[in-house]
């Protein structure tokens, strides 16, 4: 029965990745330590880096943090006007004993304070900062189960929801092309937010008191945009028009990932951790809209008046594949234990993480920029009896770098990009108990 | 300082301070532009040249906002301090003034395709004419002086200058367009052909490809970009405005399948504005994501 319940509990559908706490990371402890976490997460940000862990916790554990990370980003010396994101972070964990098990219950979420989702739809030949622009506007909500299966191996999966978007617009009425201020044009529009889920499973193994590894898949996912416009009408009483416009896009895609974690601890005081992230980039959809259009306007028994010339059907749409490349990502993390009192203890971090970019050099038609990435980071905790403050500082370098275009007649030409961005925020704990 | 030189002398003119691209996006400015709104003008849209006396056509931009203009067979030379507010559109009674006539027995009685740039202290401008294309010298843009006869075989010329400070033209061969070059800008020599009409099915310029008019730039890479505004002619006899461009000093130029603009003909560029030819007047079209503040109260002195 344990062992039933506990490979249940592992193939749980679910998730738990999405895009801020890839590029931000999630809780400031983590963060601090170059989200190389899989292996020595716990408490609520467990429900992100590895929801085995969330089991570790024996007490009720209740978290709750701010964060901010500002974007500097720029595209031929201008700037381009990246987002920030910032939000609420928080979240908790409840453990319970059923039959002898232990298990834990673990929500999470990252709440921004200003979009809780952005769509948009771009051209596939205009510049965008691809990976930090839209896709990190978003809700993102994970809700997991951990399980001790012995003392010294802890499994965990859970549940996420996101959510696509299909929208309908119907436009009817008449148009007066003579006389655009008499025409009559009625709307509606009917949009509807799906929910979609996704998986993700860990485990944890504690080798000794000083030596933990970790192994975390996040399943690959997809949010869906699908718009439908229809226009229909007369036009000045001289022919009928119908204009039939469906939109296909993906305006978030999160590529499956496999994190391999490990951390140590050097005596008393010193614990250094890394992770290894493997993302299956070269699944990537394009957000490039597909479109299927019908236009149907017959010409007027006497034909068309002179000087006016009936509209055409947009010219369909070649996506460009975009053959992103796989990458792997290396995290490093150090905690020292600088301060260590019968009540108190108080903690220095670090950090450091590089991510390749998996974009090809963007030398045709489309333009999606990024750059490599280096993020450092560095942080301090405070803990005392059941509270823990934490506080973190990282800084991510994209240093500028060239696209050079092959088409000489492109429109949008040479370009230099890059910039950078910093995120700080706190998070304050409270655990009824103990993690283990 | 060579940088300096080419920057100065593209020709085309450069732009207008008035316009701001507020999406900050990299771009060649070369299109794709749209059609001026009519708040973003005096007269009506998209004409920035046009009154009851003359039919306009074949714009060349200079810099500072100046603009020659083939009216009546002659060369005229009007200015707009923000670009668009040009003096004689709709004015009555003000037309620009004529600063060019054919006047010469191998001229044949009519002017056109003007294109001027400057070159030291004067301002050159070339022109087509019956038997080839012209040259006339300036101090100030308005008095001119012609040379003796056509400096080379062709029409409808666009000049800029070549990184190693030659003189380039791209003109009409009857074709497509062709290349002379010049270390005097007087005496030109054919090099080759540089663009041909695309003959694809459907394309904008499947049939037709000619009036360049050229701009240069170094690109954030550092390379010479030679940039060319084209009319095409499809099979159908539309026009539009094509983008084709090339690297560096030599060899032909390649085109974007997408127009830079959809309609009209003998493309006139001054960053962020297109002037084109269009039903006898001359429109204008900025780039697609270019904010304009209003319009200027009243246009200048010619």
């Amino acid at each position: 029965l344990k062992r039933a319940l506990a490979l249940a509990v592992f193939l749980a559908p679910g998730i738990a990745r999405a895009n801020p706490p890839d590029t931000y990371g999630f809780g400031s402890r983590e963060t601090a330590m170059g989200n190389a976490a899989a292996a020595e997460t716990g408490g609520f940000a467990a429900n992100y880096y590895n929801p085995a862990a969330i089991a570790r916790s024996h007490g009720l554990d209740v978290s709750a943090g701010y964060f901010v990370a500002a974007h500097s980003f720029e595209m031929n010396g201008r700037d381009s006007k990246v987002d920030p994101v910032r939000g609420f972070v928080g979240g908790l964990v409840l453990p319970a004993d059923i039959l002898g098990q232990h298990f834990a219950f673990g929500v999470a979420m990252h709440l921004p304070d200003e979009q809780l989702s952005r769509v948009r739809a771009l051209k596939q030949d205009t510049p965008r900062w691809e990976l930090y622009d839209t896709r990190n506007q978003r809700l993102y909500l994970a809700a997991n189960i951990g399980y001790e299966l012995w003392s010294r191996i802890w499994i965990g999966g859970g549940l996420a929801f996101m959510s696509s978007t299909t929208a309908r617009l119907d436009i009817t009425g008449s148009a007066n092309i003579f006389a655009p201020d008499n025409s009559q044009l009625r709307h509606e529009v009917d949009a509807d937010l799906t929910a979609v889920r996704y998986p993700q499973a860990g485990i944890r193994i504690k080798l000794s008191d000083d030596i933990a590894l970790a192994a975390v898949y996040r399943g690959q996912f997809k949010l869906d945009l699908d718009l439908k416009a229809r226009l229909a009408g007369d036009i000045s009483g001289l022919t009928s028009a119908l204009y039939d416009l469906e939109s296909t896009s993906v305006n978030a895609f999160v590529p499956q990932q496999f994190v391999l974690g490990g951390s140590w601890a050097f005596g008393k005081r010193v614990r250094a951790t890394f992770d290894w992230t493997w993302i299956e980039w070269s699944a990537y959809v394009s957000p490039t809209p597909r479109l299927q259009t019908t236009l149907d306007v017959p010409p007027p028994p006497g034909g068309w008046p002179g000087g006016i010339t009936p509209p055409t059907a947009p010219a369909p749409i070649t996506i460009v594949p975009l053959h992103l490349h796989d990458r792997v990502v290396p995290h490093l993390g150090l905690e020292w234990k600088a301060l260590a009192l019968a009540d108190h203890a108080g903690f220095v971090r670090t950090g450091y993480e590089v991510a390749k970019s998996p974009f090809p050099a963007q030398s045709g038609v489309t333009s999606f920029v990024d750059r490599d990435r280096h993020t450092f980071s560095a942080g301090l905790g405070w803990a005392w009896r059941g509270v823990m403050l934490d506080a973190h500082v990282q800084v991510a370098v994209l240093p500028d770098a060239t696209t050079r275009k092959a088409n000489p007649a492109d429109f949008t030409g040479d370009f230099t990009a890059g910039g950078h961005f910093i995120n700080a925020g706190l998070t304050a704990s409270y655990l009824f108990g103990e993690r283990r | 300082m060579k940088r300096a030189l080419i920057l100065v002398l593209v020709a085309c003119g450069t732009g207008n301070a008035d316009a701001s691209t507020p999406d900050a996006l990299p771009g060649a400015e070369m299109g794709p532009f749209r059609t001026l709104a009519n708040t973003e003008l005096k007269g009506t849209a998209p004409f920035v040249l046009q009154d009851s006396h003359a039919i306009y056509t074949d714009p060349a931009a200079l810099d500072g906002g100046i603009l020659y203009v083939v009216a009546n067979g002659a060369i005229v030379r009007t200015r707009a301090d923000d670009g668009r507010t040009f003096y004689g559109n709709g004015q009555i009674g003000k037309s620009p003034q004529v600063v060019l006539k054919a006047d010469r027995p191998w001229e044949g009685g009519a002017l056109a395709g003007p294109s001027a740039i400057r070159r030291g202290n004067e301002v050159l401008l070339f022109y087509s004419a019956a038997g080839g294309i012209g040259l006339a010298r300036s101090a100030d843009g308005l008095a001119f002086a012609k040379e003796p006869g056509p400096v080379l075989i062709g029409a409808s010329p666009s000049v800029f200058t070549a990184q190693d400070g030659s003189g380039r033209m791209f003109y009409n061969d009857g074709v497509g367009v062709s290349e002379a070059a010049s270390s005097d800008f007087v005496t030109w020599r054919f090099i080759e052909p540089v663009l041909r009409p695309s003959l694809q099915s459907g394309a904008f310029d499947a049939l037709g490809a000619s009036d360049p008019c050229v701009s240069t730039r170094i690109t954030p890479a550092g390379r010479f970009h030679v940039r060319v505004l084209y009319t095409g002619r499809n099979e159908a006899g539309a026009t539009a405005i094509g983008f084709a461009a090339r690297y560096g000093d030599d060899g032909p130029l390649e085109r974007n399948p997408v127009p830079a603009y959809t309609t009209g003909s003998a493309p006139a560029y001054a960053e962020p504005f297109l002037y084109v030819a269009q039903t006898n007047a001359i429109a204008g079209a900025v780039l697609l994501d270019t904010a304009l503040t209003p319009p200027a109260a009243a246009p200048p002195t010619p």
